[in-house]
């Protein structure tokens, strides 16, 4: 995710850095509540869990371990927190590129490759559409980029961007082999699209936008995985943007499926979410600017398992405070992903039902 | 999950598992291994660490369980690399100096800076025992702390009676002529070279062993020093005893007595050490039931020679046949086992062996100090170069006559529709001895190395012979080995599905593989299992 003004990354003062030594998961270790005082996980219900038979099967086949799998990969230091332009930058893309032509899905760069050329390194792949609706198009984007080798911070000058993004990257590879895993082949074509230079100022994504693998008319929809949260499970979940078209209908749906309520407006996370402008600061924003409805996917608010209330909050704070952009988002952040690949799957369901739904995603009038 | 279709179910597992290996699997695996971003994928650089990050990975989103140290994927392989200065010199009555690379060649047997031996000679002859050919060499003979000189290769060369005449059995070769030393107690070995046995010329010994002789780690031997003797020494030290010509033809007999040598051998081997590791990546595909304990190998090397002198303007050795291809090969057929959901009696591992390119390194590590038991491996299937020049009629593996494995392959390849051919030249060269199953067989475990068929459909009859001479001659361990728009996978595919099809059925069968009866490696397969 792009820093809120230019210089935001920078050595953090000491303080701060005898901080990070309480690593989340132990910080919220110690500040557990009594057992009666937890509120239940979220968990899917029998009723919940009797959807559709092709979003259950889509969202089944997001697994934890694929999602591991390649976060591992991307934020190794072997990496080098693949900047744009750089060799670690190159790398994540043939990675991506690799992942995309394994799972069999067609490339939709440049030259009948995975790759846009001549400007930002974007990797592009596509899962054909069926019938009509299959000129028509739903992307889910990730951005793989992050700052490459800077500032030594601590000794560690690796910026891997463990969280930022080599969690959407690695979700978003996890939802493309669920869909191949699942054999689901909705109307509408999917796009799969690891962004390149979102750091730099959203390059990649306006960059596809000038030159979209389908005219940008027929893109339909946008779903954007922008630093997940690897921590542990909320009750709620939220998705940045869906108060703004009938996405936020799909994602209601797809969240109640996997037993998730969604996260209200006046939540903390949310408030936080809204001060600090996320919604403009990712991918996600230059779809908007194009007409094409998006949202981005979020954490929620309401700590899930044992976890005391204010967790959530409190561990988005400490990332942004301590960890956003410093060389320390790094895979010392990656806990259990059950939750992350529970999240995901509420990201698959939506991004099934946008390509699938007869009716395009249409902007809720007043709010755009 | 999605519905199993009547036809589906009334598949075989090994038929299940042979359907689903796909070619653009492997195709992918080879584009992102063997690209120019992986450096040519050398034991300790950057390409070498991505490579082994990568097949990780795969383990990992297939669901495959870690199986190499401490609960990780990882199976450590620690490297030494000697640079050996020797001084030597022959007693025997008076004091003769040998003159390094002129006369001689030796190098450390211990992992230490300073080997120093003083001991008398011994001529062992072929230095062999083989009871399923009734060749003792050191029967009577007291070699303990004494150094054994050694002719290499076995009496078969110049008696076809013997052994199993031109073609090369394990007992030619120079490395088990250091083994067999290594089990009599003797302090040291030097090996007679001449042009014929050996099948190279004194200059390839005086290049190959003079540099930094790089390996694995060892616990210390009784084998302090190890080298060559040129034709021409060996003859002088030879002569009181009766020449190298007569003892040569002494030895090819059967009842050959070693011989005292009136000498003594005064050697110090002087080794700068270099110390680096690498790292093999293994993953089980849990069997279910009692049996899943024990494990089929398939595996791949996935190093190569990284960056290197430049030929035409381009310093990348790929390895794009050698070893992208087999490593992909291996993933593919993990991947295989992972999307068709087939378990077996006995577990799969999946193996990339590390450093396979500096002299069997990652097998020989996992050999000597395996993260999963030697004796709960009943199989091992190796492969090294895949065929990307389209499909065959038929189909070849190293080992196929040595264990029932051969048979289990054979059976394998029928169902596949094709014939399993026997490439004669491997079995001259000894090829079954220079890849990574080979560690495996040594100490006992029945294996096969795949190879390509050379009956290729649609092309004339000696194609495929002459695909694979332009590839020694021009792309074997060049830069140029790199991918070609041209290849194709379907021929790559055949030989997968016969590989899984093998496993599977080494899995499923109640008792383990075992070596024939002529196999020079029985003795270490009933060791093993005992």
């Amino acid at each position: 995710m792009r820093p809120d003004r230019p210089g935001f990354i920078g050595p953090l003062p000491c303080a701060l850095l005898a901080a990070i030594a309480l690593r989340a998961a132990g910080f919220a270790q110690a500040q557990r509540p009594p057992e009666a005082q937890r509120p239940p996980a979220a968990q899917p219900t029998r009723a919940h869990a009797l959807g559709p038979a092709k979003a259950r099967a889509v969202a089944e086949a997001v697994r934890p371990e694929i999602v591991r799998a390649h976060l591992e990969f991307l934020a190794d230091d072997a990496l080098e927190g693949r900047g744009t332009g750089t060799r670690g930058g190159d790398l994540a893309a043939r990675y991506v590129a690799a992942q995309f032509a394994s799972l069999g899905l067609e490339p939709a760069g440049d030259d009948g490759s995975y790759f846009a050329r001549g400007g930002p390194m974007n990797v592009i792949a596509r899962l054909p559409g069926r019938g009509r609706l299959a000129s028509e198009a739903v992307i889910l984007g990730a951005h793989y980029d992050h700052l490459g080798i800077g500032p030594a911070v601590g000794g560690d000058s690796i910026y891997n961007g463990a969280v930022d993004n080599a969690s959407g990257t690695a979700g978003m590879l996890a939802i493309a082999e669920a869909f191949v895993t699942a054999g689901a082949r909705p109307a509408r074509s999917v796009f799969f699209v690891a962004f390149d230079a979102e750091e730099k100022g959203l390059l990649g994504a306006k960059a596809l936008i000038r030159r979209p693998p389908v005219p940008l008319a027929q893109v339909v929809a946008m779903l954007n995985l922008e630093s997940l949260n690897l921590v542990g499970d909320t009750r709620d979940i939220a998705a940045l943007g869906a108060d703004r078209s009938t996405l936020g209908t799909l994602f209601r749906v797809a969240a109640a499926a996997e037993g998730y309520t969604v996260t209200p407006r006046s939540a903390a996370v949310m408030q936080e979410a809204e001060r600090q402008g996320f919604f403009d600061r990712s991918d996600q924003a230059a779809f908007v600017q194009a007409g094409v409805p998006a949202i981005m996917l979020f954490l929620g608010d309401q700590a899930g398992g044992d976890q005391p209330r204010g967790w959530a909050k409190r561990m988005l704070d400490q990332y942004l405070q301590q960890r956003y952009h410093q060389p320390n988002d790094d895979l010392s952040l990656v806990g259990d992903l059950g939750a992350t690949a529970h999240a995901l799957r509420v990201y698959a369901r939506t991004l099934l039902a946008a390509a699938d739904q007869p009716a395009r995603p249409r902007w809720v009038s007043g709010v755009h | 999950m999605p519905a199993v279709g009547a036809a589906q179910q009334a598949l075989s597992p090994a038929a299940r598992v042979a359907r689903a290996v796909s070619g653009d699997v492997m195709r992918a695996h080879v584009d992102f291994l063997a690209d120019d971003a992986l450096e040519g994928r050398a034991p300790g650089t950057r390409g070498g660490a991505l490579a082994a990050k990568y097949v990780a990975a795969q383990f990992e989103r297939l669901g495959l369980k870690p199986a190499g140290d401490s609960g990780s994927y990882y199976h450590r392989v620690p490297i030494i690399a000697l640079t050996p200065d020797p001084q030597a010199a022959i007693v025997a009555g008076g004091q003769t100096d040998l003159k390094y690379r002129t006369d001689y060649v030796m190098w450390s047997m211990r992992d230490d800076s300073l080997v120093a031996v003083g001991a008398d000679l011994v001529f062992v002859g072929y230095g062999i025992v083989a009871p399923e050919y009734g060749w003792d060499d050191y029967k009577d003979a007291d070699v303990k702390g004494k150094v054994v000189v050694v002719l290499v290769n076995t009496p078969g060369l110049h008696d076809p009676s013997l052994f199993k005449g031109k073609i090369l059995t394990y007992y030619g070769r120079w490395t088990y002529k250091i083994e067999e030393a290594e089990r009599r107690g003797a302090a040291g070995i030097l090996m007679v070279h001449t042009t014929e046995s050996a099948t190279y010329p004194w200059g390839t010994v005086a290049s190959s062993w003079t540099g930094a002789q790089t390996r694995v780690e060892r616990a210390p031997t009784s084998l302090l020093v190890a080298g060559w003797l040129t034709e021409s020494v060996a003859d002088r030290l030879l002569q009181p005893a009766g020449g190298l010509q007569q003892l040569t033809d002494a030895a090819g007999k059967h009842g050959f007595q070693a011989v005292p040598l009136k000498a003594r051998l005064g050697a110090t081997v002087r080794s700068t050490v270099r110390r680096s590791e690498t790292y093999n990546v293994v993953g089980r595909w849990p069997g279910r039931g009692p049996k899943a304990n024990e494990a089929v190998l398939i595996g791949g090397h996935y190093d190569h020679l990284g960056v290197g002198a430049p030929v035409d303007g381009d310093s990348i050795y790929n390895g794009a046949l050698d070893n992208a291809s087999g490593v992909s090969a291996m993933l593919a057929a993990a991947e295989a086992f992972a999307k068709s959901g087939v378990t077996t009696p006995r577990s799969m591992l999946f193996m990339g062996f590390a450093a396979e390119e500096s002299g069997l390194l990652g097998s020989t590590a996992f050999a000597a100090r395996p993260s999963v038991p030697l004796k709960q491996i009943t199989a091992v299937l190796n492969m090294d170069v895949m065929n990307l020049y389209g499909r065959t009629r038929d189909i070849a593996a190293l080992g196929v006559d040595q264990s029932s494995l051969g048979r289990t392959f054979t059976e394998a390849a029928k169902q596949e529709g094709l014939r399993v051919t026997v490439n004669e030249d491997a079995l001259v060269k000894g090829s079954f001895f220079r890849s990574d199953h080979f560690p495996f067989a040594r100490a006992g475990v029945p294996s096969l190395s795949l190879e390509s068929g050379l009956d290729y459909v649609g092309r004339p009859e000696n194609w495929g012979r002459q695909q694979q001479d332009e590839y020694t001659a021009k792309r074997y361990h060049q830069p140029s080995d790199e991918i070609l728009p041209w290849y194709m996978y379907d021929g790559a595919v055949q030989q997968v599905r016969v590989i899984v099809r093998t496993a599977v059925a080494a899995a499923e069968s109640p008792p383990q593989p075992v070596w024939t009866a002529g196999s020079e490696f029985r003795a270490a397969g009933e060791a093993r299992v005992k």
